[in-house]
This record gives C-alpha cells, sequence and structure tokens, in this order.
C-alpha cells in the first residue's frame, strides 16, 4: 500500500531539506510533499485547476511565515473546506512567541513545535511528531 | 464620775444594814431611791416616809421601777421626787433637787411648765412636744427642748394631791434642724450672687436671722499675699467697734487673732471675750457672748484663705462639738458661695469680652462697608458714563470689557450693601418703620421681578396670594429684602421644577412659604442655615459667589417684625422657608409704628438682585452650551497652536477674561464647572487643566481627585485658581496633587507664565512617552523578526554540519570534523543567546498577571527540573514552606529557574552542595535563595544584574550572561528590588522582594 504523503508548507530551502532529512534519518517513509507557499498549498489541497485533486496528506506540516498568503490564512482555509477540515495540521515554526501560539490555537491547529536550532534535537523532535502522526493517530474514516 | 461614787458610797451603805430599814418600794429605785430612802423627811411636807400615802407611794414606786424619766410633785409644796432615768434632766441640781419646791427647783423653766402644771392641778394631763426652756442645770441659764407631760395624780380619797411630770430631751434634734435650715439658706443665697462680695453678704443676711445660734458674725477678705484683711460684711447685730473697715495682719497683737488664723489656716476659738471688748448685750440674750470662733474661708486645694469668718457663740449655748461643726459648715458653705460666684463673675466677664468683640467686629463689617461704597460708587459711575456714551461710543470689544467691569461693580456694590445691612442690624441700629401694608400685592410685585429670570432658566414660578384687606405692619425695605434673598436663594439652588411663593393668613399673623424643588438640605446643615457666613458644603448651586449673610439676614430681619423663619427640606426633593410676621401692630414698639398706609417705591437694592438672578441663568444657558460642545467635540474650542487647555471656571466673567489671556496662545476649550471638565477630558485631550476650586455640582479639588484617579489623565497637570488666599487652602491644592497654584486675583502675566511652563512640561512629557511607545513597538517588532530569522540560518548552520559529518565522514580528517563540531557549539550557544535574548524582551512586554502564587511550590518544582536535567550533581534543598505571594505565577517560575539554576551551576564543583529558599522578615518579606557555590567578590555585585555581565570564565561556568537579569526584571515588574551578597569560594545569597500591589 501506498502511504500516504506528508504536505510540508515551508518557504526556506535549508528547513525544507533539514525537514525532509531529519525525517529520513528516523525512519519515516511516508513521501514528502513540500510547496514554497501558501498559494501553492492551497491549490494543492483543494484541488483547484487538477482533473483529479491529488491524495490528502496525513499531516501537514505548516510554517507560519510564508510569502504570498501567510501560515494561520492557510489554517483557517483548511479548517474552512469540509474536505480538509479533519486534516491535522502542525505548525512548525522558529517562533514561540505567545501571540503566534495563541493564533495557531485560536484557529485550531492541532500541535505547535518549535523548530530547534540544534539539530539533534530537531531530528528528535521530527521522529516524535512523524510517528505520531504517521502511526499512532487514527484518523477518521473515510465517507 | 459624781454619780457613780455616790452609787457605790450608797450600796455600801445598803450593806451595812441600812437596807433592812429601807421601805420595799425604794428598793428597786436605785441611786434615787436610796437617795430617798437617805433622806430625813420628818421635817417636810411629806412627813416620814412610812406615812407617806399609799397613792403617793404606789405612784413613787411606778417611777422608780420606770426607766423613762419621771418626777413627781406631792402636795401643796409641790415636793419634788424623781427616779434614776430624771437625774440626766436635772444635771447639777441633784442631789438637792430631791424633796426640793418643784417650781423653786425649775424657775428659769417654770414660765413654759407653769401653764402645764396648773392645768394638771385642775384634773387636766397635758403635753408639750418641744418645749423650749432654758434650764440652768449646768452653771449657766442654757437653751434647751424639751417634750413634755404633766398628770394628775389622785390621792386615796380621789382628790389630787400632786402632779406626774415625764419629760424627754429633743435639744439636739432641734439645734441640728434650725442650724439646717441656716446652712440651706447660706448655700441657696449663694447661688444668685454674682460676686464673692455679694455671696458673703448674703451670707451675713441669712445669719441676720440666726440670732440664737450666731448672735454677731463678720467676714474679712484676705489679700493674696496674707498681708491685710478687709472688712467685706457683717451681722445687723454687730456693733461696729468689734469689726474695723480694714485690719493689718502683719502685726502680731491684733484686737483679733486674725492672722493666726490666715497663717494656720484652721479654726480658732476665742475665749474670755470680757477681758477683751467691754462687754455688752448683743442678741437676744440679756448676757454677753463668752467667746467667738473665727474661721478661715478657703477654696479647696489652697493654701491661705480668702476671707475669714468671725461669729460669736451663744452666750445660752455650750460650745460643744456640734456646735463647732455647725460654724464649720457656715463657712464651708460659704467657701462655696463665693467660689461659685467667682465662676460666674469669670464667665459674665467672659461673656461681656465676647460681646464687645462681637460689637468692635460690627463697627469694622459697618465701618469697612462704607468705606467700600465711597470708591466703588466713583467707580461704577464713571464705567455708566462711558457705556452710555452715545456720541463718541467706543468699539463693541472694549465696550464689552467695560461692561463686564461694570457687572462686576454692581455685584460687589450688593455684597456690600447685604453686609452693610447685617452690620445694621447687629448694632441694633435698625430703625425700623412699620407701616401698615398691602402684604399681597408688594410680596407679588417683588416675587414677580424674578419671573424672566427664572423663566429663561426653564423653571416655573407660581405667586399665590391670598385675598386679606387688612394691611399687615411690616417695615416695607426689610420685607423687600426678605423676600427677594428667599426668592433669590430658592433660584439658586433649583435646577429643575418650579419655584412657589405663597402668602397666606393665620388668624395671628401672616405666612409667607418660598417653596422649591431644588436640592434641598441634608438635615445635618438645617441648624446651622441661619448662622452668619455658614455655607452648605459642597452644595449645587448656580454659582458659589454666595456671601453666607442671605438667611441670617432674613432671619433678623422676620425677628424684628416679632415674627421668625423656619424650613423644611428634602434633599433632593426641595425646600420650604416659611416666614411668620404677627398680625396687628401691638407686639411692636410703638414709637417705631407709621400709620401712614402711603405706598413707598421699591428700594434701589432691588435692580441688583434681579440683575444677578438674571445673570444667573443668562451663564447657565452659556453653560449648557459650553458643556454641549465641549462633550461632542473639541473643535469649538478657541484655536492657538501651542497647546490645549481646559479651563474649568463657574464665573463667567473670569471665563471669559481668562480666555482671553490665552487664546492667541493655546487651544482653550472653557466650560463651568468640574463635572462638565470631567466630561470633556476625554475628547480634547487637553496638556493641561486650569481650574477654579469652588464650582457647583463638582469642584476643583473633587475634579483633580477624579483626574488623578483615572490612567489616561493621570499626568495631566492642574493649576488651580483659587479666591481662597489663605495657606490652607495651597496646601489642600497640594496635597490632592495640584502641580501649581494662583490665588485670585492674579497677574496676567504670571498666569500666562504658568500656564506656558506646564504646558511645554506636558508636552515633552507626552512626546517622550509617544517616543517610548514606538520604540517599544520597534523593539518588540524586533524582537519577533529575531525569533524567527536567525534562528532558521543556525538552523541550517548545525543541520548541515551535522550532515557533512554523519554523510561525509569518509571524505573528512580529524581536524575538518573538530572544525565542523565547533561550528555545531557556535551555532547551539547562539541560539541560547537568542532564545534567553528573547525571554528577557518578553518578560518585559508580557501583561503581568498577578495571582496568589505559592513561592515554595514553585521553587520545589524548578528544582525538581534541575535535578532531572542534572541527575549527577547531588544538591541538599530547603525550602521553607507556605511562602505565599501576589505575583505573575508564570514570570516568577521563570526567575526561580533562573535562580536555582545557577545555584546548580555554581554548586557544581561541590560535593556538599546547598540551597536554600526562604524568607528574612514577615513584615515586610524579603525572599532569598541562596547557595554555598563558588560565590562572587562583592564588588562586583552591581554588575550581576546587568545583560551579558559574568564574573566568571565560561570555561569555569558556562552561560550567556543574561539569566539574571532577566531575574532582575521580573523582580522589577512586580514593584520588588532585588540584590546580592556574596563570597568568592563562600557562597552566594540573591534577596529580592516581592510588593503584593
Amino acid at each position: 500500500m501506498t502511504q500516504a504523503p506528508i504536505l510540508l508548507i515551508e518557504d526556506n530551502d535549508d528547513d525544507a531539506d533539514l525537514t525532509e532529512m531529519a525525517f529520513r534519518d528516523a525512519n519515516i517513509s511516508n513521501p514528502i510533499v513540500r510547496v514554497r507557499d501558501g498559494v501553492e498549498a492551497l491549490a494543492l489541497l483543494h484541488g483547484n485547476g487538477a482533473a483529479s485533486p491529488a491524495p490528502l496528506p496525513v499531516v501537514v506540516l505548516l510554517d507560519l511565515k510564508l510569502p504570498k498568503v501567510g501560515g494561520i490564512e492557510v489554517l483557517k482555509s483548511i479548517r474552512a473546506s469540509d474536505a480538509t477540515r479533519h486534516l491535522p495540521v502542525v505548525v512548525l515554526t522558529s517562533s514561540d512567541e505567545d501571540r503566534d501560539r495563541i493564533e495557531a490555537y485560536a484557529h485550531f491547529a492541532n500541535s505547535y513545535v518549535r523548530k530547534p536550532v540544534d539539530y539533534d534535537a530537531f531530528v528528535a523532535a521530527s521522529r516524535e511528531l512523524g510517528l505520531y502522526w504517521t502511526v499512532t493517530n487514527v484518523p477518521p474514516p473515510e465517507t | 464620775m459624781v454619780d457613780a461614787q455616790a452609787t457605790i458610797s450608797e450600796a455600801l451603805l445598803a450593806r451595812d444594814g441600812v437596807v433592812a430599814k429601807m421601805p420595799s418600794f425604794l428598793v428597786a429605785g436605785g441611786d434615787a431611791g436610796a437617795l430617798i430612802a437617805r433622806k430625813d423627811w420628818r421635817a417636810s411636807a411629806l412627813g416620814a416616809v412610812e406615812s407617806w400615802p399609799a397613792a403617793l407611794v404606789r405612784n413613787l414606786r411606778l417611777c422608780l421601777e420606770s426607766r423613762f424619766p419621771f418626777a413627781i410633785a406631792w402636795g401643796p409644796e409641790r415636793t419634788q421626787l424623781y427616779n434614776d432615768a430624771f437625774l440626766s434632766i436635772c444635771g447639777g441640781k441633784h442631789p438637792a433637787a430631791m424633796g426640793q419646791d418643784m417650781r423653786t427647783c425649775w424657775a428659769s423653766a417654770w414660765p413654759t411648765f407653769g401653764p402645764s402644771y396648773e392645768r394638771a392641778l385642775s384634773g387636766n394631763g397635758s403635753f408639750v412636744e418641744d418645749g423650749r426652756l432654758f434650764l440652768d442645770r449646768r452653771g449657766i441659764l442654757e437653751e434647751t427642748f424639751f417634750s413634755f407631760s404633766f398628770s394628775p395624780i389622785r390621792d386615796d380619797d380621789d382628790t389630787i394631791a400632786g402632779v406626774l411630770l415625764t419629760v424627754i430631751e429633743t435639744t439636739r434634734k432641734m439645734l441640728d434642724a434650725r442650724r439646717a435650715s441656716f446652712l440651706r439658706d447660706i448655700v441657696t443665697s449663694g447661688v444668685s450672687a454674682t460676686s464673692p462680695r455679694e455671696a458673703m453678704e448674703l451670707a451675713m443676711r441669712v445669719l441676720d436671722e440666726a440670732a440664737f445660734d450666731v448672735p454677731f458674725a463678720f467676714v474679712y477678705s484676705v489679700d493674696a499675699a496674707g498681708n491685710e484683711a478687709e472688712l467685706v460684711a457683717h451681722t445687723r447685730s454687730t456693733p461696729e467697734r468689734y469689726c474695723p473697715v480694714s485690719v493689718d495682719l502683719r502685726p502680731e497683737r491684733a484686737r483679733w487673732p486674725l492672722a493666726e488664723v490666715v497663717r494656720a489656716n484652721r479654726y480658732r476659738v476665742l475665749d474670755g471675750l470680757a477681758e477683751r471688748f467691754e462687754l455688752e448685750t448683743i442678741g437676744p440674750y440679756p448676757e454677753p457672748p463668752r467667746s467667738a470662733v473665727l474661721l478661715p474661708i478657703s477654696s479647696a486645694g489652697s493654701l491661705t484663705p480668702q476671707a475669714l469668718l468671725v461669729v460669736g457663740t451663744s452666750p445660752r449655748l455650750i460650745l460643744d462639738e456640734h456646735y463647732r461643726a455647725f460654724f464649720e459648715r457656715v463657712a464651708g458653705a460659704m467657701a462655696t458661695s463665693v467660689a461659685s460666684a467667682r465662676a460666674h463673675e469669670e464667665q459674665r466677664r467672659r461673656a461681656e469680652q465676647l460681646s464687645a468683640l462681637d460689637r468692635a467686629k460690627t463697627t469694622f463689617f459697618s465701618n469697612v462697608s462704607h468705606e467700600f461704597r465711597t470708591p466703588l460708587t466713583l467707580l461704577s459711575g464713571p464705567l455708566e458714563d462711558e457705556l452710555a456714551e452715545r456720541d463718541a461710543p467706543l468699539p463693541e470689544a472694549r465696550r464689552q470689557r467695560l461692561a463686564t467691569a461694570h457687572r462686576n461693580t454692581l455685584r460687589l456694590i450688593k455684597l456690600v450693601n447685604v453686609l452693610l445691612d447685617f452690620s445694621r442690624i447687629e448694632a441694633g441700629r435698625a430703625m425700623a418703620r412699620y407701616q401698615p401694608t398691602q402684604l399681597g400685592t408688594l410680596t407679588s410685585e417683588l416675587a414677580s421681578l424674578f419671573r424672566a429670570a427664572i423663566e429663561r432658566a426653564g423653571l416655573t414660578l407660581s405667586v399665590e396670594i391670598e385675598p386679606q384687606s387688612e394691611p399687615v405692619f411690616v417695615d416695607r425695605d426689610m420685607w423687600e429684602k426678605i423676600v427677594l434673598n428667599l426668592v433669590s436663594n430658592a433660584f439658586k439652588h433649583t435646577f429643575s421644577g418650579s419655584i412657589r411663593v405663597r402668602l397666606r393668613y393665620l388668624p395671628t399673623a401672616a405666612e409667607l412659604d418660598v417653596i422649591d424643588t431644588g436640592i434641598g438640605i441634608a438635615e445635618h446643615e438645617l441648624s446651622a442655615l441661619f448662622d452668619r457666613f455658614h455655607r452648605v458644603y459642597g452644595a449645587k448651586s448656580r454659582t458659589h459667589e454666595g456671601t453666607g449673610i442671605g438667611l441670617p439676614l432674613v432671619r433678623e430681619l422676620a425677628r424684628l417684625h416679632g415674627g421668625d423663619v423656619r424650613v423644611v427640606s428634602k434633599p433632593d426633593y426641595g425646600s420650604r422657608f416659611t416666614v411668620t410676621i404677627p398680625l396687628g401692630s401691638a407686639h411692636l414698639p410703638a414709637e417705631q409704628v407709621d400709620t401712614d398706609a402711603s405706598p413707598t417705591p421699591a428700594g434701589a437694592g432691588v435692580a441688583a438682585y434681579v440683575q444677578e438672578a438674571m445673570q444667573w441663568s443668562t451663564r447657565q444657558a452659556e453653560a449648557d452650551e459650553a458643556h454641549s460642545t465641549a462633550v461632542a467635540a473639541s473643535g469649538q474650542a478657541a484655536a492657538g497652536s501651542l497647546g490645549k487647555v481646559l479651563l474649568a471656571e463657574d464665573n463667567a466673567d473670569m471665563r471669559t477674561y481668562i480666555v482671553g489671556l490665552l487664546t492667541s496662545t493655546y487651544q482653550v476649550l472653557p466650560v463651568p464647572d468640574g463635572r462638565a471638565a470631567l466630561d470633556a477630558l476625554a475628547n480634547f485631550q487637553p496638556d493641561l487643566l486650569l481650574t477654579d476650586v469652588m464650582m457647583p455640582r463638582l469642584d476643583g479639588i473633587q475634579l483633580l481627585r477624579a483626574v488623578r484617579a483615572d490612567p489616561r489623565t493621570r499626568q495631566l497637570p492642574v493649576i488651580f485658581l483659587s479666591a481662597r488666599a489663605g495657606e490652607e487652602a495651597a496646601l489642600e491644592g497640594i496635597e490632592a496633587g495640584a502641580d501649581d497654584y494662583l490665588v485670585k486675583p492674579f497677574a496676567a502675566r504670571e498666569l500666562l507664565a504658568r500656564v506656558r511652563t506646564h504646558v511645554e512640561l506636558s508636552r515633552a512629557r507626552r512626546d517622550w512617552a509617544a517616543h517610548l511607545e514606538r520604540t517599544n513597538q520597534e523593539l518588540e517588532a524586533f524582537s519577533y523578526s529575531v525569533s524567527h530569522d536567525l534562528r532558521t540560518p543556525l538552523r541550517a548552520i548545525d543541520g548541515f554540519s551535522k550532515a557533512i559529518l554523519t554523510r561525509n565522514a569518509a571524505q573528512l580528517d580529524e581536524e575538518g570534523k573538530q572544525y565542523l563540531a565547533r561550528v555545531r557549539k557556535a551555532a547551539s550557544r547562539m541560539g541560547e543567546l537568542i532564545d534567553e535574548l528573547l525571554a528577557l524582551s518578553r518578560v518585559s512586554r508580557a501583561p503581568l498577571r498577578r495571582q496568589t502564587t505559592s513561592l515554595s511550590a514553585l521553587a520545589e518544582r524548578v528544582a525538581r527540573e534541575q535535578r532531572e536535567l542534572q541527575p549527577d550533581h547531588s544538591v541538599s534543598l530547603e525550602v521553607e514552606p507556605n511562602l505565599n505571594v501576589h505575583a505573575d505565577a508564570r514570570l516568577l517560575e521563570i526567575a526561580l529557574e533562573k535562580l536555582l539554576e545557577n545555584s546548580w551551576k555554581f554548586t557544581a564543583r561541590r560535593s556538599d552542595a546547598r540551597v536554600r529558599v526562604g524568607r528574612v522578615t514577615a513584615d515586610k518579606p524579603t525572599f532569598y535563595v541562596a547557595d554555598n557555590g563558588a560565590g562572587f567578590e562583592q564588588t562586583y555585585a552591581h554588575r550581576l544584574f546587568q545583560p551579558f555581565q559574568r564574573l566568571h570564565t565560561d570555561a569555569d561556568f558556562p552561560g550567556t550572561g543574561i539569566g539574571l537579569a532577566i531575574v532582575q526584571r521580573i523582580i522589577a515588574r512586580h514593584g520588588g528590588r532585588i540584590w546580592a551578597e556574596g563570597r568568592e569560594g563562600h557562597g552566594a545569597t540573591f534577596y529580592f522582594t516581592l510588593p503584593d500591589t
């Protein structure tokens, strides 16, 4: 069975590569689909213009600071659509400002993870995160 | 005792055998019986005892066996026989009295005894109560009192052969009662005395009536030094030669030993008056007094007497302890009277001084008022002329200024007139002229003068006059003032509703009611309402320009008519003032009643009252306008550009004047009272508040409190303007938190200078605050982006270094691996620094959320984390339980984290590491975190809390140097203080306070 992808919404190439590396190092084999900004992310999720929509990701990893449409906007849009409302969204960001956390949770983010500077810590966090959302967590039944 | 001696000898006699011869009826007769038995009666009219008739023997036995004093007079010679109890009555007459003729024995008393004796002989018993008789039983003729009874004794043949005398002495009781009544009279007379001298004179008048006890008496006053005594008063009986008018107390041998008594301050008995004075008859008895008593009259606690009393003693009384006690009580009663009279005198003198002071004050008022009127007249006259000038009229702007001056001159004249009226009444110079007046017509006319002003203010005026043809006697000027003051007062305190003026007639009086629906008067203020200069504090009113003598004037005027004024009032409902004037003229002084009923023109004062009321309603209109404009927008304010001034002032003229002064420089918003000022603050956002102190609705002090209580206006500079020049007012202003204070009248230049200073300060303060706010915002934005943007490249540096190390390890030599490891280490340290810096900025920015927090529990938790992080480092921790604080738990936890982290770090090299968390004092709690670690040099203690300041090398104790700066900020956010004590190698203690608010 092909594994459902992980959607990574991240504008910074370094961070994106590090995240992918971290997942690999943590032995999470789900394919990682990466987009660079909010517009791209929404197009992908809502299947705008595509003949057959891409399969929904098992989890969305969302940076907050994005060009064009910001992270919170993306979150709002995911929660606004019936098709994507149930998607687990993990905010993955450098900021641990109160107001960012408050805002993320206010728009029903499932989790908020601050990216550690230390790579080893980052790998550890990615592993826990990936295992939880791809293995432990049971998504709602398909309708 | 002689009697006892006799008893013994008679008992011996009895033993020697005489008893054998004693008739049986005498055996139980005691001494008297023995005496009868011993006496040879054979030569007497009674004959030998054995031959005594049975009736005599029977009665005598009865007497002898009784313990009550009895005597029998038997036979035509009234031969007297008596029992033992009678011995005390006989005194020195016993034993000679036994067998004596009763009339001879009691010759001095016979005038009293005789009639009763005779009645008994004729067969009628009698009883006399408290008969006064003079007995010579003790060598002198003595005044005594007896209750006695004479009853007939019948012989065996039923003829009356003797008389039985039963007697009881009441001298003590009678004298006590008599003397007590004199003492009472002395005290009573003293009450009315207005001076010590009068008190003493009145006491002598009482003693005039006491001749039986006090045949003569006189009293001297003694000067303070005790050198001289001066005669104050004497009884009428006292011969003048006894009591010289003044006595020098210094020579030792004076006629009376007055000096001695003064020195000893105690009474003295002077015997042998016969040797000192040529004896003469004084008082009711022919015998002259034998002795006198000298008594000091002194107030309680004083060492020398204020006066001396000399009293003669009755020649017919024994000077026993009772008699002496009586004299001492006389002196005591006089001392009391003298003291109370002195107090009276003192009081009267004070009252006189007060009334003199009052008169002087009134005269002063009167003079000052008169003095004021001349210059005031010279002010108003030319002003009027100038305003009325038609040929060369002034330009309007200048005319306005003069009109203001003129209006205020009139007001001043009115105030002076009221003051003058009052001082006239006070001085009793009100020469009222009571004329028969159609009171209804006059009252109606006067009240109606206010109609325009009242209706303009949106109130209604109703005038209800009961028809009455009979005129009322009033002084028309005075009635005018009564009506004008009451209506004006009602208008001043009524802001909605109505004012009713009602005149009614009762059977004996006319009654004027002025009823308003105004603010009313609190009950505790009512009693003082008619007191001069009393003003109801804080009352809402159209103006605060009162004199405080309007209502007292009404009362005085009503009283001059034999009437009065009263008030009923309820706060928020209104007041009713009622003036009652008796009908007719009988109660008025006839010479001031004028029967001329012709009307007189209205007094000149009327115009002033009405004009003033008019001004109030005009001002209210202006005030309402100013108020609504102020609330609506700030655009209405006059335009200047250097700052905004909010002006609260109830006097329209003053407001206009100040606006005129400031308007070219500042934007000024004038409002009429404190309430309006408060409402205008939010929209207008002034740089300065300039406010009067006394204002209706909300006064300056209250306004200032409200301004200071609001965080948005706490910094606003406030300048008080006040007419109260006393230091008290200045203190009140400054204490309430005013920035400055100006006393009216003030110089325009001074006002401008102060306003400029405060506006500039205010502007600077506000600019600075705005600047600070901007900087803060920038800082926040900066730290926010730091959080994101600095961390991202760091993560890349670290991540890719790691990637090289793991994935490209084969291509790397040891040196390369070393370098990359150092790159990673540096990146990680950079990350820590950034995080700490962010924490530092966050603790300064985050809102403070205080709650009751257990510092003990927080410390335990943080310590647990430290233990988990460093399981190899064993630390013994003591945390004092129940350290409760009111603080932001999150921030406090961060602070404790940093402090304990510090403790753990600096004790890392000790195997006996010890950390204590506790509290030093209970009342103003100071908390501490103490360790026994590396410590520091106290000299550098102040640098501990500055960011990036480190006292140890990184190699010794790694760290960012920001932790304690964060702690310091957290404590400072709570209004607390932190400091440290330490010694190198001996540990460090961090103390901090956490005030509750």
